[in-house]
């Protein structure tokens, strides 16, 4: 607390200075980024165009996605289009009359609706190609390398169902220690890293701690630490022979303490004390979130390197807003979105204040939210190659050449895995690409808009 | 945020375990209330206790050895001088301004509140129920002295049809005493809401708790006395339940009947009620049983099916009669789901449910555990799986294996009879219609859900299930007051919702009045 008194005086009077400076650098980014647009007809664009129509259709979105969430247990040709006469023509949406026109006469006939149906399968699964690099990282590492070739690090998950037995567990700890020995393996890797990227570990894995335990529980905090304690120990050992990164991500509210507590303490074990390459993540959408921003920093000051903290907004908003009504909490969320943004700043702040002993990973898309972070950099004197960038495979393309050209380290979170189980991971990014305070108004903001989105709203407006 | 709530009554919320605050006071709990063991639990006529010659001790269901209370039962001539009491002070009760009745049922949600973790810690070592159920239990017991102290404010306020010259009131009054016979299986909960709702209503009250749960009983009469019910308005009668139950149920002065329990036991009192010979018909209010389903639909979203249904099934051993005991399976997601049940049932850690990562306790008493041992012996050719317990476990307390029954005939008990106990039996069926079909045929309609994300199945199941609690795509336990009013119907029970809006009523009698204001051409002014 002294020191952010110290810091005051320093700031306060330069804060509209800060403003401009962080307006500066969004006006650069935005137009570093169009230089490395793709092409006006990419795969991404035309996604993210499509993805548009469902703006201001209300009941169509909310029927595409519950399809989605669908799709996944639909195994025949004929149910999933007996279903999407359910979803899109039986159920009354904002569709055109002559979409519904001609879905329902396709629809009618058994020959035709297997092409709707057909259809309907190629979308989802090019939907999920663009979030999900692939099935495993030995069928599609090539995709992996070509983003480090092209100066984008990646970090990589493993998505999932719910876990829900011991045994479905188990097999997750198998993937991820398979995945730790693909990785470390890959000797074409090794070389692109150590020629473009001296720096890096040997690789960068993020681990979700609820697919390793199924038994994780608030009440039940000490055996849960205990139990995921056991349960990483294997795949941290992995990492920390073969050099890798592992970051413990983290999900609900109702989980973070158990991943915090684990992660301090089986990181302060004598075989991990004195490794340099771990990470936790921070959820600025948490009202908690600087508190427990400083137990992280404070830990990571007594440790030899410092932990890498990858701080994001977070993706479980709704989620955490139905558990906290239905239970008649204070829900741990902040209510509107330019809150979550105005934390997300303080806590970049924080996380830039104790240089060297924490190491910064912004994973943002906002482009405001980040050339704060960069500003503020400069300010306290951090050097551009101590913090990094991490943004989701397959979107902002653009913005992470844009970052890479200041000379700032991107890193992908790149899932690989089934399609299907990774359905819950697929409609996350939808609704994130499809909120009208999302990253998609970004990329189709015209350049006057664009300078709209690098101010922080006031909350009081709204 | 946009819904709509046309209620104002606000829940009792949980409490937020993973904060450790939460965590170090409910520890202290139970150091705090094993100072107590053994806790004398006495009959209380009008304030006096009474002596007993029975005292019977009672013991932790997850640890035999560990000595809970001294049960002293009462006598018959306690029930009879309990219910003559009753009816002496009937009137003032009735009485008494509901303002004042109601006033003591919040200072009663107070009090209640303020003991959350020594009635968590007692309920756990009393009936060996897992923590967060107990939680739950707490709020619902003080939900139900919060809405219906609400709904007796507004039931009190006369109904009022006036027309020129005439006054007309639509009013209620309490019916008289009320005979209180709860279960064990939510010793604080049920017996509070069955008993708060004929107290504020203006009836008196004679509580009979359920042997195995009489401590928690006794702290929750001693909780109401402490929040200014008269002593005279309630009294408190540990014992057994053929003798001062069956004594009291017969008594001239008991009105009503207010039961929860087994089907054999409500249907008889129902009969015994119906046969006497009185001036007024006895009323009987009865929660009984269910054999309760859920059905899985092909297009079910299974990581949600899965846990809803292991919560359902063996949560407190399934002890529940909102428990899941049929899981309904559309034939394309049977095998998927049966393997993934199992492994979720194999990962359950079996133990003392004080301890907070145990998900499996004991059953009640020893006499449950005989009976649910005999019914998995005899039906041992169609387990599919069974949470084994060691056998160190099983010698400290009644504990009893899980088991997931699989069987192709919904007629025979396994999908008829109520066992009460972490059984579950797995059965297919060819389509939706006729899922709802094997789901309907039984004699009973208490609780049932589907897992489906077909508009068109939940449309009808919400038109042909028959249940009195119907859950969509979540577990089938848990009902909430107020929001879930729970009950069901069919040889379920007869009577209206716990924490619904109907329920007060039943303790009431309507009264219309008229009266014409018209004297010889004048009409006073009103």
């Amino acid at each position: 607390m002294k020191t952010t008194e110290e810091n005051e005086p320093k700031t306060k009077p330069s804060s509209s200075d800060l403003q401009n400076k962080i307006l500066e650098k969004g006006k650069e980014l935005f137009s570093l980024s169009d230089s490395f647009e793709d092409g006006l007809f990419s795969t991404y664009r035309l996604f993210s165009k499509s993805l548009l129509f469902l703006e201001n259709r209300p009941l169509l979105k909310l029927q595409a996605f519950r399809f989605a969430d669908l799709f996944p247990s639909l195994s025949s040709l004929s149910s999933i289009s007996r279903y999407i006469r359910i979803y899109f023509v039986e159920t009354p949406t904002e569709l055109p009359k002559w979409i519904l026109l001609i879905l329902s006469l396709l629809l009618s006939n058994p020959f035709s609706s297997v092409f709707v149906a057909l259809g309907a399968k190629i979308g989802i699964r090019l939907t999920a190609k663009f979030f999900i690099l692939g099935r495993t990282y030995g069928s599609d590492r090539k995709k992996i390398l070509d983003r480090y070739k092209n100066g984008i690090c990646s970090t990589i998950d493993i998505l999932g169902e719910a876990v829900l037995s011991e045994k479905e567990a188990e097999r997750y700890i198998h993937e991820y220690l398979l995945l730790l020995e693909e990785v470390s393996k890959d000797k074409e890797l090794s070389e692109i890293r150590s020629s473009q990227f001296p720096g890096e570990p040997a690789g960068n894995v993020s681990v979700k701690c609820s697919s390793l335990y199924s038994q994780l529980d608030p009440l039940a905090h000490e055996s849960s630490v205990t139990h995921l304690m056991e349960k990483l120990r294997p795949i941290l050992s992995s990492a920390v022979s073969k050099n890798i990164f592992i970051n413990l991500d983290m999900e609900q509210y109702e989980t973070k303490d158990i991943i915090m507590d684990t992660a301090f303490r089986i990181f302060s074990e004598p075989e991990f004390q004195d490794y340099p390459h771990f990470g936790i993540v921070v959820q600025a959408y948490l009202k908690s979130s600087q508190r427990d921003l400083q137990r992280v920093i404070e830990y990571s000051k007594k440790r030899k390197y410092p932990l890498t903290v990858r701080l994001v907004k977070g993706a479980y908003w709704e989620y955490e807003m139905t558990q906290s009504a239905q239970k008649g909490w204070e829900p741990p969320v902040f209510l509107i979105k330019s809150e979550t943004d105005r934390n997300y700043e303080e806590c970049s702040a924080l996380l830039l204040k104790s240089y060297p002993h924490i190491r910064p990973a912004f994973g943002s898309h906002n482009i405001r939210s980040l050339s704060s972070a960069f500003v503020k950099a400069a300010e306290y004197s951090v050097p551009e190659n101590f913090f990094e960038v991490q943004m989701l495979y397959g979107m902002g393309n653009s913005y992470k050449q844009a970052i890479r050209s200041l000379g700032i380290s991107v890193r992908e979170y790149s899932p690989i895995g089934e399609v299907i189980p990774g359905m819950a991971y697929l409609v996350r990014r939808l609704l994130e690409n499809s909120t009208n305070e999302g990253f998609l108004k970004n990329i189709n903001a015209n350049s006057k808009d664009r300078e709209r989105l690098l101010y922080l709203e006031n909350p009081k407006s709204k | 945020m946009n819904f709509h709530n046309n209620s104002n009554f606000q829940n009792e919320t949980l409490r937020d375990f993973s904060r450790e605050e939460e965590r170090s006071i409910l520890n202290k709990g139970f150091v705090s209330i094993r100072k107590e063991f053994p806790i004398q639990v006495v009959p209380i006529i009008s304030g006096k206790t009474k002596k007993s010659s029975l005292i019977v001790p009672s013991f932790n269901p997850a640890n035999t050895s560990e000595k809970i209370a001294d049960i002293h039962y009462a006598s018959i001539t306690d029930a009879e001088e309990a219910a003559k009491n009753s009816v002496q002070f009937f009137e003032t009760w009735k009485n008494t301004k509901p303002e004042i009745r109601i006033g003591f049922l919040k200072k009663a949600a107070d009090i209640l509140r303020s003991q959350k973790a020594e009635l968590t810690a007692l309920m756990s070592l009393e009936v060996g129920k897992g923590i967060k159920d107990i939680d739950a239990e707490i709020a619902e017991a003080i939900d139900f002295c919060e809405f219906y102290a609400k709904e007796a404010e507004h039931i009190f306020q006369p109904r009022k049809r006036d027309l020129l010259g005439e006054e007309n009131i639509y009013t209620y009054i309490p019916k008289g005493v009320t005979l209180v016979v709860a279960p064990w299986n939510f010793p604080l909960a049920i017996l509070c809401g069955m008993t708060v709702a004929p107290l504020v209503a203006g009836n008196t009250v004679i509580m009979k708790p359920a042997e195995q749960s009489s401590a928690i009983a006794f702290k929750l009469f001693n909780i109401l006395i402490e929040a200014g019910i008269p002593s005279s308005a309630l009294h408190f009668l540990p014992g057994k339940g053929e003798e001062i139950g069956a004594y009291l149920v017969k008594h001239p002065a008991i009105h009503t009947i207010n039961f929860t329990g087994s089907r054999a036991v409500g249907l008889g009192m129902i009969r015994e009620a119906a046969s006497q010979n009185l001036k007024f018909v006895k009323r009987v209010v009865a929660e009984m049983g269910g054999k309760n389903a859920l059905i899985v639909d092909e297009d079910a979203d299974l990581d949600e099916a899965v846990i809803a249904s292991i919560q359902s099934a063996f949560g407190f051993q399934g002890q529940k009669c909102s428990a899941l005991s049929r899981i309904i399976l559309l034939e394309s997601k049977y095998d998927t789901f049966k393997n993934r049940f199992i492994d979720a049932l194999q990962s359950l850690k079996p133990g003392l449910p004080e301890d907070p990562s145990v998900k499996v306790g004991p059953v009640i008493d020893s006499e449950s555990r005989a009976r649910l041992e005999g019914i998995a012996s005899q039906f041992s050719s169609k387990i599919l799986s069974k949470l084994e317990i060691k056998d160190n476990q099983k010698l400290t307390g009644h504990f009893v294996e899980p088991v997931v029954f699989e069987s192709e005939d919904p007629s025979s008990p396994l999908g008829q009879t109520e066992f009460f106990g972490p059984y579950v039996t797995l059965f297919k069926a060819k389509n939706f219609e006729d899922a709802i079909k094997i789901a309907n045929n039984v004699d009973y309609a208490l609780t049932g859900g589907i897992f489906s994300r077909n508009p068109k199945n939940i449309q009808y199941a919400k038109e042909n299930f028959e249940v009195g609690n119907l859950y969509i795509n979540r577990g089938i336990t848990g009902a909430v007051v107020d929001r879930q009013p729970f009950g069901g119907y069919k040889l379920s029970g007869v009577g209206a919702k716990a924490g619904g809006p109907d329920y007060l009523k039943q303790f009431l009698e309507p009264i219309s009045i008229t009266e014409n204001t018209m004297r010889r051409g004048f009409i006073p002014e009103t």
